[in-house]
């Protein structure tokens, strides 16, 4: 399945949303846990899953585990740090037979383990349900001091969040920052990077947390100039969303990104939904840890919620290669070849982008203009733009196929009989996500 | 934002091209020994300029560097440098793949294989370039340059590609893909058995015999008249995988005299500990921070680096002391036809004054038949063994102990310029440029400041940038990840809980109410005593520059911290207002007794368990 859609949601959409089959939950010791559910349990929802700790059993637990049960919710214990139990509730949801299924996931309470489980699973669902929606839902905490700093111990991708690339471009570290101090500056020294940027929240919902993550994260800040800082409001999903992707896309041309969120929650989810948003872009989702132990302290619910709805769709069957050529389909349109930039701005309009020269120039120009093939077949794919190629090199032909990395339309035109064998011939080694068809050319 | 602390990423060779590299370089005569034709090893901690050196190797560096050398070593390097990069993102995701393919040991290792290999062949396709474009561009031909691309294509089992080497590097990238993509595909599945994972060929190659046939071709497609070796630079070893880092211990016995290997690592690199290869006459060893036998080099080296900088920012024509000054602990009064230490002299001076109000100096000082109010001697033995001896120890005690009504007691100094001059900041850099092109750029800005120019840089403003530079020195090793050892209880301690520890053991014994005539100032690991954990940690602190080996002997092969002497880093002397000199050894327990009175119940810690902040 790919990620199609995202936007924010209030929760008076949520409710009136007409049909939720599942909803997923976590109990622990915090109260703001049994928040959302019980705001949505006049709601039509067909089946209550809450997952809960295994350990860190607390007086409040114990309240929240009665009222997920008085809420008619079905309880499963699980290890903080295994995805498993969630992986087969998932599993459950979605063998349902519909072909649109809607869940909810209040990942208040939830281990990142957990609700990073949910986002990566999704690209790998290859049967069941046509669309899947999912309602990310997020209940913030009253204002609370951090606790003590403690060293970081680990430092890392996030499983099922890394991307590995050659190391001949240099890293890019993107730190949405939290409140606990040490934190970014110890990754910061450890990564090194290239070009570090901080990320951190104001508006917040409570001044004294902005307050906090300035103070606590002073040192970092101060090796930053100011136009490595953003500031994003807390409550609008969609902008730091755009921030986020804006950032990343400039970033991917030249170096390998490391983007590392370390607080506060709906920050990290968009970082783990921009993941797969972008699957060319070379980007890691890292976690930073510390120690285990510190104080288990109580979470009262705000008052609010934020809702990100998210969109995922099973990309249709493209396992099959159409070798035939149909008439109707016979349209090119031919340009001269000019600067990248200029026959993008065209390409948009006239929803074809045409390359028809000898390799060697066309190499050349695009060296000039410093963009790489597969970096810019990614992104006119990414804008649904469909490629057509003429070219008299057969071998060009190959690899330029070869290196479209994402699933896309690459369509090549083919000048004669021969090169026509020739390109049923790489139908049979290009990568399988791409189709392709071929079509007569009307010769250059 | 931004402040005189500014990023200090900016002066990173790993993040600079080496042509960027090349427009800031200023060599010395480790660089010189890395230039030669045999096998190096170049220790070092980070910041100590070995990526610089790394990179400076490479045709682009070479053709960008401005400077006669660059001509001359273009024309006589008996190598031509392929640079093979690693770094902490790309350790991480090497990790990343063989702890997701636990269940798969055999594919996870030929995994870590594959990815190294095409790093390796990356490197060497633009090397390729970069010698047709720079050196043989007489004798390129685009025939010659697809005769080779279809070599390369058949030796590394490349699918059909453009025979332009700017392709076949995009190929080997496209293979990167399809390699992390098989990955993925096993990563992801829950069922596979590894006995029926079917594995392309390629993941079978041997990134060696691949750069020996590919070197060959590009050698005999385009012949030199002095042919080359190609010289195989891979950089920061203790990044990579264990199983390369072991491969490459015992190539240093290669024996196929067209190869050289240049290796860059952490001051104890593990991996050589068992290598058959023998220091000196299969490789030579280069060690990027001051001691004793070395120290000289460093000085000049970093008279030279602050020279070029001062010119930078247009402070022409002057040596590096007319604009810091001297250090107080150095020499006095250089230019005064006083002898030192004779009556009349300033640290005749200084020992006198001191002698007023420290009884325990006058009580030294009898007991060593010197006279209190008059402390010189005709001895010139005695000069040297006592006076020259307590001379850092009371300048540092008159700074920072404080007398009145008859006691004494210890005084704070927010500035204190004890810590100044061009000797100071030098050893206080401890042979790090990145730390010392720091320094000096956040002295004159610092000095600038109201001033259109400068002429020299005040003690104080150089006794506020070291501070602020130690203090944020402390800041990043606190924030350091991984190194924290753990006891039973839960009870943690970070290494610069361990730093912190030893560099109060020493200050305790410099501000005792008893003069101290032999002072400590290192420690020595013990072996019987320092666990493993402790160990670990210690190789840590190496790395970053906060312990420093101080007699390292550079005709033997031992790369063990146990039983060797250390100081602490220079920078985090000012903290503890320790002198900038060894003074004598104690054992590391001695100095961890109350920080670590069991050592056996500490352990590193497994796996973290998730914190409270993660459940959050």
């Amino acid at each position: 399945m790919r990620m199609t859609g995202m936007s924010q949601v209030t929760l008076e959409q949520l409710r009136d949303v007409k049909h939720i089959d599942a909803i997923i939950a976590a109990s622990g010791y915090e109260t703001r846990c049994t928040f959302l559910p019980n705001l949505l349990s006049d709601c039509e929802i067909q089946k209550r899953y809450v997952l809960g700790f295994k350990d860190r059993i607390t007086v409040s637990r114990i309240e929240n585990d009665k009222e997920f049960m008085r809420l008619g919710y079905k309880s499963h214990e699980a290890d903080g740090d295994s995805d498993d139990v969630i992986q087969l509730i998932l599993q459950e949801i979605l063998s349902i037979e519909q072909d649109n299924i809607s869940i909810i996931v209040d990942y208040s309470s939830m281990t990142r383990v957990w609700y990073a489980a949910i986002i990566s699973i999704m690209p790998a669902i290859e049967s069941g349900p046509k669309e899947v929606n999912i309602f990310f839902s997020y209940t913030p905490a009253e204002f609370a001091e951090p606790e003590t700093p403690t060293p970081n111990k680990v430092m890392g991708p996030i499983p099922g969040f890394c991307r590995p690339q050659l190391p001949s471009k240099s890293t890019a570290l993107i730190i949405g920052l939290g409140y606990v101090r040490e934190r970014a500056l110890g990754l910061y020294e450890y990564v090194e990077a290239a070009e570090t940027y901080a990320f951190y929240t104001n508006p917040a919902l409570y001044q004294e947390f902005t307050d906090r993550v300035i103070q606590n994260n002073s040192e970092l800040l101060d090796l930053l100039s100011e136009d490595r800082v953003f500031q994003y409001p807390m409550d609008d999903l969609m902008a730091v969303n755009n921030m986020l992707s804006y950032l990343c896309i400039e970033l991917s041309d030249n170096h390998r990104i490391i983007l590392a969120p370390l607080g506060p929650k709906p920050f990290i989810l968009i970082s783990l939904l921009l993941y797969l948003q972008f699957p060319e872009l070379a980007v890691d989702i890292w976690r930073v840890s510390a120690g285990s132990g510190g104080k288990f302290s109580d979470r009262k619910p705000h008052g609010t919620v934020f809702v990100c709805g998210v969109s995922f769709s099973r990309i249709d069957d493209i396992q099959s290669i159409d070798h035939t050529i149909a008439e109707s389909d016979q349209q090119n349109i031919q340009c001269e070849l000019s600067p990248v930039q200029e026959r993008l701005a065209e390409a948009i309009k006239e929803q074809f982008y045409l390359f028809a020269c000898d390799w060697c120039d066309r190499i050349d120009i695009l060296a000039k203009n410093g963009v790489e093939e597969a970096s810019l077949f990614s992104k006119l794919s990414r804008k649904g733009i469909k490629i057509l190629i003429s070219s008299r090199e057969d071998d060009y032909c190959f690899w330029l196929a070869q290196q479209n990395p994402i699933p896309g339309q690459l369509i090549l035109s083919a000048l004669d009989i021969e090169e026509q064998r020739l390109y049923r011939e790489l139908a049979k080694t290009i990568n399988s996500k791409t189709s392709f068809r071929l079509l007569p050319s009307n010769g250059d | 934002m931004g402040s005189i602390l500014s990023d200090a990423s900016s002066f990173n060779a790993r993040n600079m091209k080496p042509e960027e590299v090349a427009q800031r370089f200023v060599p010395n005569e480790f660089f010189y020994q890395l230039t030669g034709n045999n096998h190096v090893v170049l220790l070092g901690p980070r910041g100590s300029g070995k990526t610089t050196m790394m990179k400076m190797l490479t045709q682009r560096a070479l053709n960008t560097w401005d400077n006669q050398i660059a001509i001359r070593l273009n024309s006589v390097l008996p190598f031509c440098a392929v640079y093979i990069p690693t770094d902490v993102h790309w350790d991480e995701q090497i990790k990343y793949c063989e702890e997701q393919l636990e269940r798969y040991p055999t594919f996870r290792h030929q995994l870590s294989i594959s990815l190294v290999t095409l790093n390796i062949l990356d490197a060497l396709v633009t090397t390729m370039e970069d010698r047709i474009k720079f050196e043989l561009q007489n004798i390129w031909s685009k025939n010659a340059e697809e005769e080779l691309c279809q070599l390369l294509v058949s030796y590394w089992l490349l699918p059909p590609t453009i025979p332009r080497l700017t392709a076949i590097r995009l190929a080997v990238q496209a293979r990167f893909s399809d390699t992390i993509r098989i990955a993925n595909r096993i990563m992801q599945s829950k069922t596979t058995i590894e006995e029926s994972i079917d594995l392309p060929e390629y993941f079978f190659m041997d990134y060696f015999a691949n750069i020996r046939t590919s070197c060959l071709a590009f050698d005999t497609i385009f012949p030199q008249d002095n042919l080359r070796k190609w010289a195989l630079c891979f950089d920061e070893l203790e990044l990579a995988p264990e199983w390369l880092q072991q491969d490459l211990a015992t190539k240093l016995r290669s024996t196929d005299e067209r190869f050289l290997f240049k290796l860059s690592t952490c001051p104890f690199p593990g991996f050589l500990e068992n290598t058959k290869a023998s220091l000196n006459n299969d490789y030579d060893i280069i060690r990027l921070w001051p001691h004793k036998e070395n120290k000289a080099k460093f000085f000049i080296f970093s008279n030279e680096l602050v020279g070029a900088l001062l010119n930078r920012h247009g402070i022409i024509n002057k040596k590096p002391a007319d604009v810091l000054g001297r250090s107080p602990y150095v020499q006095l009064n250089e230019d005064s036809e006083q002898i030192p230490y004779e009556e009349g002299s300033e640290e005749w001076d200084i020992i006198r004054e001191a002698a007023e109000w420290d009884s325990s100096l006058r009580r030294l000082l009898e007991s060593k038949g010197i006279p209190p109010d008059n402390p010189t001697t005709a001895d010139q033995t005695k000069r040297d063994s006592i006076l020259r001896k307590i001379k850092p120890t009371v300048i540092l005690r008159n700074e920072f102990m404080k007398h009145r009504d008859g006691r004494i007691s210890g005084r704070s100094r927010k500035r204190p310029t004890v810590y100044s001059g061009v000797e100071a900041i030098y050893d206080i850099c401890d042979g790090n440029p990145r730390r010392l092109i720091k320094i000096i750029d956040d002295m004159i800005t610092e000095a600038s400041v109201g001033k259109e120019k400068i002429k020299t840089i005040p003690t104080r403003v150089q006794a506020k940038v070291l501070q602020q530079s130690a203090k944020a020195y402390v800041a990043l090793i606190k924030s350091l990840p991984k190194v924290l050892i753990q006891n039973e209880m839960g009870k943690s301690i970070h290494l610069y809980s361990l730093i912190e520890s030893i560099g109060k053991y020493f200050e305790d014994r410099i501000y005792s109410v008893d003069f101290p005539f032999d002072p400590v100032g290192t420690f020595i690991v013990d072996s019987d005593w320092t666990p493993q954990s402790v160990t670990t940690m210690l190789n840590t602190a190496a790395y970053h520059g906060a312990i420093i080996h101080v007699n390292p002997d550079d005709d033997v092969g031992d790369y063990e911290l146990t039983g060797k002497r250390f100081r602490l880093a220079y920078i985090l002397s000012m903290l503890w207002r320790l002198p900038l000199r060894l003074n004598n050894e104690v054992k590391l327990s001695n100095c961890l007794k109350t920080t670590l009175p069991i050592v056996k119940e500490w352990e590193t810690p497994g796996q973290a368990s998730l914190s409270l902040e993660e459940q959050q």
